[in-house]
């Protein structure tokens, strides 16, 4: 037994060479036959074709069928249409000259598959046994959006293939499946990202984001890890440059083989491959500029001088060192006088119009030994915040080798580098743990009294020289703030945060991405064949974050002491090494056709991370800034590894292209689960099983329905199926010893974390029917799903019954909950001329999601709040819970009234009774105990939305293209928390110019309530005043596309592109914030909370594409 | 076509080697992880590594003693709310606590237990260097802390559940069988256990060397509970006073050498009171330093240097546990910039300034002479409190108490086993040996020097006398105790000269501190408060442990201290059945009525918090 664990130990720590030099033999295969590429001789000699045996002889009865094919535009026939019968290729015919053919097929035939260059693909439904039917093929142009495959799909599915330019997917998938996943743009940093969400919410603590598949290959999206800024995302799609990007598909059911990482639906992404022997190239190049995006309205100097001179008077304990605050005094001699009187714009200097240029060329070609695809790009896109960009540099070489006649391979290898300036963005969730950081934040908060330059008494004028941070309340010399965390006033000078914070040492993040697969093919015999996949990825990412010195205030962190500079570095690396083998078979007995596959594969994964940070306590030289133990140091990291064990059967049955089913079975086993998990145990390890069953009627292929122009098409599809969710803690079921540290330098080791033995995954149960028809010479096209999802063992963190573990909680399964709702698809195609089309389409998605058992009850969460996320049974998760408010006391009268007997009160903190008195928040008593606390919250939000999607109309005339592009969400609730710090007025942050209707006087009616510094009434806490309609319709992209004509004569140019796009040029919504699309974290709880990261601006891009 | 065949031949062999592979391991083996950041099931069998066990412990420790020392001090009789009370405090001051009270968390105590359990389990005892087993000191004093954290368990829950083995399994930690236990039934089970180490080579708790922090030094000798202290404190809780004594007499005689220097110049004047200082009053003293202040503060309170066990808290958040008490007294230890607050949230109670008040001051008068020394009284309150308190000249309500400003709390001091010994003594039937701790302290002269060739206190019995010089003052002790620096009672820390010995020489009645006098003066309170007469023994034994609860709040007042010490006096009380049943659940309740509590604290079931 030792002896076998040490060979598995070598084995194990040998995976990952084992993979490189597995890779590496792929590379040299390629190499090799790269080599032979120029002996023709050799070529003919390794590839030798199997003597071909005789066609066999028909056994199927056959019938003759003929049409004609004709174009729905003009009506003219059309010549060289390719017909065959569906799935079979080996009935194939061609239209003549008139447009007529004649086509022999089996006689159970019942649907022909049509298609041609430069038009739509067709399935075109027979009458089975009758050799006596005309049929008439009406074909689209290819303008139109695809709608036919070569095959039947009868699950909820949907693909859309990527044609755009951009900086990374996420944009182009929330364009074209908006209604099929919902996708919410994460803020307008160009390569944030998306957080999607398909079918509703199946999870409430574990990742309810989709498994994203590149290629065949799972990857980890991150999801949970953090990045060192606030606000910002180290998206892993944004590795990935849009313009290698075949086709992306959405899985939205019928995910069991994905096992325990398919319960949130799969997002499948295909790069390009090569297609063509005749080598193409194609070259792109587009510009861009964005514009600013929506900024709040604030109040200007005037404003802010007399709502702060008011604030100075409700401070409890006045500032110590003197009374003097240089902004009140107007004495033009004092020093400060031109420091404090100013009337500043301060997004002006923070934003910028930013500029967009992307490069990228594509190179396809090859010949029957070898086919490829070479991609190469560059993107260089800067944010609208200052200083703040990206850039990517991608390459990807995609090659299909074929090295025997049955032997054959895939060999991919890509490598991606990114490079970001970033800083914090948005409002930060606590101000007592650190100076506000970021800029976009800065540019709303930072009094206008102040300038970001220094003034120069001698010279009578502001210098180019930066400002330090400003201290409004304290002594202007003093180099120290004596206000702890939310007292703390003195703001940066997001100038100086700015030009002190860039340089290549500072506020960075760099992503390197490679990856490398060898897919191998042996063909056994006709019906047998076997495939591996073998691949091996590499993400690295290195972080630098810095607060400067200068130009930030000193800042007093609770439990910890007065900083100033801050640098923090991040290494992550994580490796994912995957091996999958699998035979298929595939037989055809007449009208009977079965595929079936059965295969297993291994999953690897580990990632680590090491994250140091050093808050100083003192002087630090921005030029020069260096990780040391001078200040206070902090050392975080993780070194999670996880792997996976797959096997897995299929079996597709197709009975006349009339009936369709598919079983298939999954089992999974997974170093997360626990070793006493339920599921089979069978070789020392707990196994998971996901079944799935789909089937698929289309309707249309029976005799009995009349083939005409109004039904094309009609297809119900049934289906049932598990999945799961594997994102369990990876340590969860382990109990563990971690370091602690004890005092200092000193460390010591605590038992952490007791394990459950039982953890196991997240079991997803989804069921759904749906519809798809083809309408009026398919000219009409409606798909329609409704789905229910439950989702049981859900993933919760549980409370001991007991204290006696000496620890809290624990991971466990229990609770479970639903989601049920449906999509519909609708597209039309009112125009249909020879020069002119149109095309118009909506999709619509609409979930009801319900939590239906917790195991410890209702509970809440604090997120930028306090306990105001409520998870609760007959609810939705992640629910808005706070108190439901009823304007602002006018007067005392009013005020006294309210309660019980007098005021409504509320017990402070040190258990005292304060009165709400006129001008604090009326809010509602719901218990009418006349005390207003905890048991007066109530449910006031839902972070859903009632339908979400998107509208498109594709218009072209001759060569010009007009696409339109809206996207939607109804009745969705925000929590604008941004606006909970621009209207809290309880503070020197400038406010949104509304805070100047605040209440000041007896008798005023106000919304907004009275000014009181540390708002100790908790005015602002969290309520209904916060909570807004986040519905919102916007037109997301425009897009105009000419085709230039090219002269016959010149055959070294096939074509020539240019375009034009808008994006997001208006936005129709209620919502006061500067975006309704955002989302600030991909976890449940974070939905629909918006703290104001980058807004999306308008957009203009103008590029060329050149294809010889 | 042989190169087909050679490849085809070299796939097969490819397919067989891997189907070889992955049929000879099971897949427990290929879904194996192992972490360089986590330790799943360690074994505790180096020299070197267990350390950093013991630390995780003491860490444990760290996340427990905000809530030993918020539940000790706020349910006492000692502090005053103030308006900016945290509602946790407040609740824990007027016994209204439920269990969502911050400071209501039986699993601290459990997370230290647990630890120490795992560790007990798993520690390999055997190893030795030469013919040292160096594990054993460890090993000793992490069951020693264990039986102290259950004892910590008790006193705040009453009956708790009780095990010893590691809890490692959810099944384990959900089960509801373990037996609960009250304060004598955890000592019976774990007192037995730890008598074997009493006293013994083993019984002084490692040091672990130089383990030192570069910020502010920690004394790693005094992270750990001496065994025998914490049997003479079961054995105190559960009143079985002789077995106490004799622990607390192990451990001064054959555990440290008694050196309470730290102490020795305590009975000199604090700053702060020089303005009422009588007019006959003189510092100097012949054979001591003069001009010597507030020495008490420093040595006590502001160094370790009496301190036989603390707690040290990380100086940030970075660096370690952290604790919220400075802050409840107006104290952020955490700035860097500016320490005191505004907001106090803890003061010291009325009835608490009251009896520290109306303590004498004593002193030697300017009329001495170098042969006729003269002790003379005032009414100057005890110097303790002006020592170890910071106020406000502009504002008389602000009083910030300096004790955690250095955000350390004392679990042991040498103070604490005096008093502990004259709390066992005095209900042993002794309170003439209670009342010498307080006047003279442990020492020599007090049965007459090593060879009995002084003249002993007058106020001791000749039983008292026996049962000294059999025990703690024996032939082969003494010595520990003879030097005259040794010679100073616990009052006088605050009280100045209360003893009767000047130089080597007794003199009975040197001072009026004597015990007629200040027995029959609480005998006097005691009637006055309760209504009770009496003039036995017993009624002077019920006295005199009052004298030593003033004594305890006068010495660790705001050391967290405080509601434990009133039980177990209190249990003490009902106990020896005095005065009708319940007394002590009535002297108790008498002590804290000023705070209005919600509960009946008559009844002992109210005083504990709901297990949670």
């Amino acid at each position: 037994m030792n002896m076998k664990r040490t060979i598995l130990n070598f084995m194990q720590t040998r995976m990952l060479s084992v993979a490189v030099c597995t890779c590496m033999v792929g590379f040299s295969t390629v190499c090799a036959y790269a080599q032979s590429e120029d002996d023709e001789e050799e070529v003919g000699s390794v590839i030798k074709q199997p003597k071909r045996t005789k066609v066999a002889k028909e056994v199927y009865p056959m019938m003759t069928l003929k049409g004609k094919v004709t174009d729905l535009a003009t009506g003219k026939p059309l010549v060289g249409i390719q017909l065959q019968s569906l799935g079979n290729n080996r009935y194939t015919a061609m239209t003549e000259e008139d447009g007529s053919f004649e086509i022999k097929v089996p006689t159970f035939t019942t649907a022909l598959y049509v298609h041609a260059p430069e038009y739509l693909s067709q399935q075109v439904a027979v009458v089975s046994e009758d050799s006596t039917q005309v049929v008439s093929v009406k074909m689209l142009s290819d303008k139109f959006q695809q709608m036919y495959g070569t095959g039947t799909d009868y699950t909820a599915k949907r693909t859309a293939s990527i044609n755009r330019f951009g900086v990374t997917v996420d944009n182009e998938i929330a364009n074209k499946l908006g209604g099929d996943m919902r996708s919410i743009m994460r803020s307008a940093a160009v390569d944030g990202g998306a957080s999607m969400f398909i079918r509703g919410l199946n999870s409430i603590t574990a990742d309810a984001q989709p498994l994203v598949v590149v290629d065949g290959i799972e990857m980890d999206m991150q999801r949970d890890r953090y990045s060192l800024h606030d606000g910002q995302f180290n998206n892993v799609l944004a590795n990935i440059s849009p313009d290698d990007i075949e086709k992306v598909t959405v899985l939205k059911n019928a995910t069991a083989l994905y096992g325990a990482r398919g319960a949130n639906g799969v997002l499948l992404i295909e790069t390009k491959r090569g297609h063509s022997m005749a080598t193409r190239i194609e070259a792109n190049v587009a510009v861009g500029v964005q514009l600013l995006p929506r900024m709040q309205k604030l109040m200007d100097a005037t404003q802010y001088r007399n709502y702060a001179s008011e604030m100075i008077g409700t401070i409890k304990f006045p500032t110590k060192q003197n009374n003097e605050y240089a902004f009140l005094n107007d004495d033009k001699t004092n020093p400060y006088y031109y420091m404090y009187h100013n009337d500043t714009d301060w997004s002006k200097y923070v934003y910028r119009k930013a500029m967009t240029q992307n490069y990228s060329v594509n190179v396809q070609g090859g010949d029957d030994v070898g086919m490829y695809n070479l991609s190469v790009g560059y993107v260089k896109a800067q944010n609208t915040v200052k200083e703040s960009a990206f850039d990517r540099m991608n390459v990807r070489f995609n090659t299909d080798i074929n090295i025997l006649w049955n032997l054959s391979t895939k060999f991919d290898i890509s490598i991606a580098r990114t490079n970001n300036t970033l800083f914090d963005d948005g409002m930060q969730e606590d101000f007592n743990s650190s100076t506000v950081t970021s800029p976009t934040a800065l540019a709303l908060i930072k009094s206008p009294l102040l300038n970001p330059y220094q003034y120069n008494s001698v010279a009578g004028r502001f210098t180019n020289l930066l400002s330090d941070y400003d201290n409004l309340l304290g002594r202007q010399n003093s180099g120290t703030t004596y206000y702890m965390g939310a007292y703390a006033q003195s703001l940066a000078n997001p100038v100086a945060l700015i030009e002190n914070g860039t340089a290549d040492s500072k506020n960075k993040s760099e992503n390197t991405f490679f990856n490398v697969r060898v897919a191998p093919e042996f063909i056994i015999n006709n019906a047998l064949k076997v495939k591996a996949d073998l691949s091996y990825s590499l993400n690295r990412n290195a972080q630098r974050y810095y607060r400067p010195f200068r130009g930030v205030p000193f800042f007093a962190v609770d439990d910890l002491g007065a900083v100033t500079a801050m640098v923090s570095s991040m290494f992550a690396k994580e490796q994912n090494f995957v091996a999958k083998a699998q035979l298929d078979w595939t037989k055809r007995f007449g009208k009977h056709e079965i595929n079936a596959y059965v295969g297993g594969r291994y999953n690897y994964f580990s990632f680590d991370n090491s994250d140091l940070t050093t808050e100083y306590r003192g002087i630090v030289d921005d030029k020069n800034p260096v990780l040391s133990t001078a200040g206070f140091p902090g050392i975080e990291g993780v070194n999670d590894v996880w792997k996976q064990i797959q096997w897995y059967g299929n079996a597709d049955y197709n009975f006349q292209n009339r009936y369709f089913a598919t079983i298939s079975l999954l089992a999974e086993s997974n170093s997360r689960f626990g070793k006493n998990a339920s599921g089979l145990g069978v070789f020392g390890v707990k196994w998971a099983f996901f079944p799935s069953v789909q089937l698929g009627w289309v309707m249309t292929n029976e005799n009995w329905l009349p083939k005409n122009s109004v039904l094309n098409y009609l297809r119900l599809n049934l289906g049932y199926d598990m999945s799961g969710n594997d994102h369990i803690s990876n340590y969860a079921a382990r109990t563990s010893y971690t370091a602690v540290k004890y005092y200092d330098a000193a460390m010591g080791v605590q038992l952490t974390n007791v394990g459950n033995d039982k953890i196991q995954w997240e079991t997803t149960h989804k069921f759904n029917v749906g519809v798809q028809a083809y309408l009026f010479n398919n000219r009409l096209g409606v798909n329609f799903d409704y789905y229910y999802h439950k989702t049981n063992n859900l993933l919760m963190l549980k409370s001991f019954s007991n204290p006696i573990g000496g620890i809290n909680r624990y991971w466990s399964n229990g609770g479970s909950l639903s989601n049920r709702g449906l999509e519909v698809t609708v597209s039309g195609k009112p125009l249909v001329q020879k020069d002119w089309t149109v095309e118009v389409g909506a999709s619509l998605g609409h979930y009801k999601n319900k939590v239906t058992k917790l195991p410890d009850g209702d509970y809440t969460t604090s997120i930028y709040g306090d306990n105001n996320i409520l998870t609760s049974v007959g609810n939705p998760v992640a629910m808005f819970y706070g108190y439901k408010t009823a304007g602002v006391f006018a007067s005392d009268a009013e005020a006294s009234a309210a309660g019980n007997n007098g005021y409504l009160y509320m017990e402070d903190n040190a258990g005292q009774r304060q009165d709400f008195k006129a001008g604090d928040v009326h809010f509602v008593d719901i218990n009418g105990d006349g005390k207003i606390n905890e048991a007066d919250k109530t449910i006031i939000g839902n972070p859903n939305p009632d339908i979400y999607g998107n509208i498109f109309a594709n218009v072209t005339w001759k060569s010009l293209t007009l696409s339109l592009g809206f996207n939607y969400s109804l009745g969705n609730d925000v929590y604008n928390y941004q606006r909970s710090i621009l209207n809290a007025g309880s503070n020197f942050f400038n406010q949104q110019v509304s805070e100047v209707n605040r209440w000041r006087y007896e008798g005023q009616q106000a919304t907004l309530p009275r000014a009181n510094f540390g708002d100790p009434m908790n005015n602002n806490r969290f309520s209904d005043r916060w909570i807004e309609d986040g519905s919102y319709l916007r037109l997301k992209t425009v897009h105009l596309s000419y085709k230039l004509p090219i002269p016959g004569s010149w055959t070294w140019l096939q074509g020539v592109s240019v375009w034009a796009e808008a994006q997001n040029l208006f936005t129709l919504t209620k919502y006061l914030g500067n975006d309704p699309e955002f989302s600030i974290n991909s976890g449940v709880y974070y939905q629909g909370i918006d703290c104001g990261n980058l807004a999306q601006g308008r957009s203009f891009i103008a590029g060329v594409k050149i294809n010889l | 076509m042989n190169y087909d065949l050679g490849i085809m031949k070299r796939l097969k062999i490819f397919f067989c080697a891997v189907c070889a592979i992955c049929g000879s391991f099971s897949c427990s083996d290929m879904l194996e992880t192992d972490s360089e950041r986590q330790l799943f099931n360690p074994e505790i069998n180096q020299k070197t590594d267990s350390i950093f066990y013991a630390l995780g412990i003491l860490q444990g420790v760290q996340q427990m003693t905000d809530q030993y020392f918020f539940v000790g001090e706020m349910r006492g009789d000692l502090v005053k709310l103030t308006e900016y009370t945290d509602n946790n405090l407040r609740q824990l001051a007027n016994f209204s606590a439920t269990k969502v009270n911050k400071y209501d968390s039986a699993y601290v105590y459990y997370r230290v237990i647990n630890n120490c359990n795992y560790y007990i389990a798993h520690c390999n005892t055997n190893l030795r260097t030469g013919a040292d087993f160096v594990m054993m000191r460890e090993f000793v004093a992490i069951k020693a802390l264990r039986a102290w954290t259950y004892m910590q368990l008790a006193r705040v829950y009453g009956t708790v559940p009780f095990y010893t083995e590691p809890l490692t399994e959810i099944s384990q930690i959900d089960d509801e069988q373990f037996e609960r236990l009250d304060m004598a039934g955890i000592v019976a089970r774990l007192a037995p256990d730890l008598e074997q180490y009493s006293g013994g080579q083993y019984a002084t708790p490692p040091t672990y060397g130089d383990v030192k922090p570069h910020d502010i030094s920690v004394s790693f000798g005094k992270l750990f509970v001496p065994v025998d202290l914490v049997l003479g404190d079961m054995y105190l809780e559960t009143e079985d006073y002789v077995k106490a004594a004799s622990h607390y007499i192990t451990y001064l005689t054959k555990v440290t050498t008694v050196n309470n220097t730290a102490l020795r110049q305590s009975f000199m004047m604090s700053m702060g009171n020089f303005d009422l200082l009588p007019s006959d009053f003189t510092s100097s003293w012949p054979g001591t330093n003069s001009g010597v202040r507030g020495t008490w503060y420093n040595e006590a309170v502001m160094t370790t240097n009496d301190a036989i066990t603390y707690v040290p808290f990380a100086p940030n958040r970075l660096q370690g546990a952290t604790t919220g008490i400075p802050y409840a007294f107006g104290y952020n230890y955490y700035s860097t910039t500016e320490n005191y607050m505004d907001e106090i949230q803890v003061l010291p109670s009325d009835s608490y300034l009251a009896l520290s008040r109306a303590q004498d001051y004593y002193y030697f008068s300017s009329l001495s002479t170098t042969t006729d020394y003269k002790v003379n009284s005032a009414k100057l309150g005890d110097t303790r409190y002006d020592a170890f308190t910071r106020k406000d000249e502009s504002d008389t309500a602000k009083v910030w108490i300096q004790k955690p400003i250095l955000a350390r709390v004392n679990l042991y001091r040498g103070t604490t086993v005096m008093l502990r010994l004259a709390e066992a003594f005095n209900r042993m039937g002794m309170p003439d040996a209670a009342f010498a701790i307080l006047k003279d302290g442990i020492c020599s002269s007090l049965v007459g020097g090593k060879d009995g060739d002084k003249a002993p206190a007058a106020y001791l019995s000749s039983e008292t006398m026996a049962y000294l010089k059999s025990t703690i003052l024996s032939q082969e002790n003494i010595d520990k105790f003879s030097r005259e620096i040794n010679h100073f009672g616990v009052h006088m820390h605050g009280a100045g000269l209360v003893r009767d010995y000047n130089g080597s020489t007794y003199q009975p009645g040197f001072t009026t501190y004597q015990p007629d006098t200040i027995i029959g003066l609480k005998l006097a309170e005691i009637a006055k408060d309760f209504g009770v007469t009496g003039t036995t023994k017993q009624d002077s034994i019920n006295a005199m442990e009052d004298i030593l609860c003033d004594e305890y709040a006068l010495e660790f007042s705001f050391e967290g201290t405080r509601f434990y010490d009133l039980c177990r006096l209190a249990r003490h009380k009902n106990k020896a059945g005095l005065y009708g049943g319940n007394f002590g659940g009535r002297w108790l309740a008498k002590k804290l009525e000023y705070k209005q509590p919600l509960v009946d604290l008559t009844d002992e079931k109210n005083w504990y918090l709901p297990f949670n």
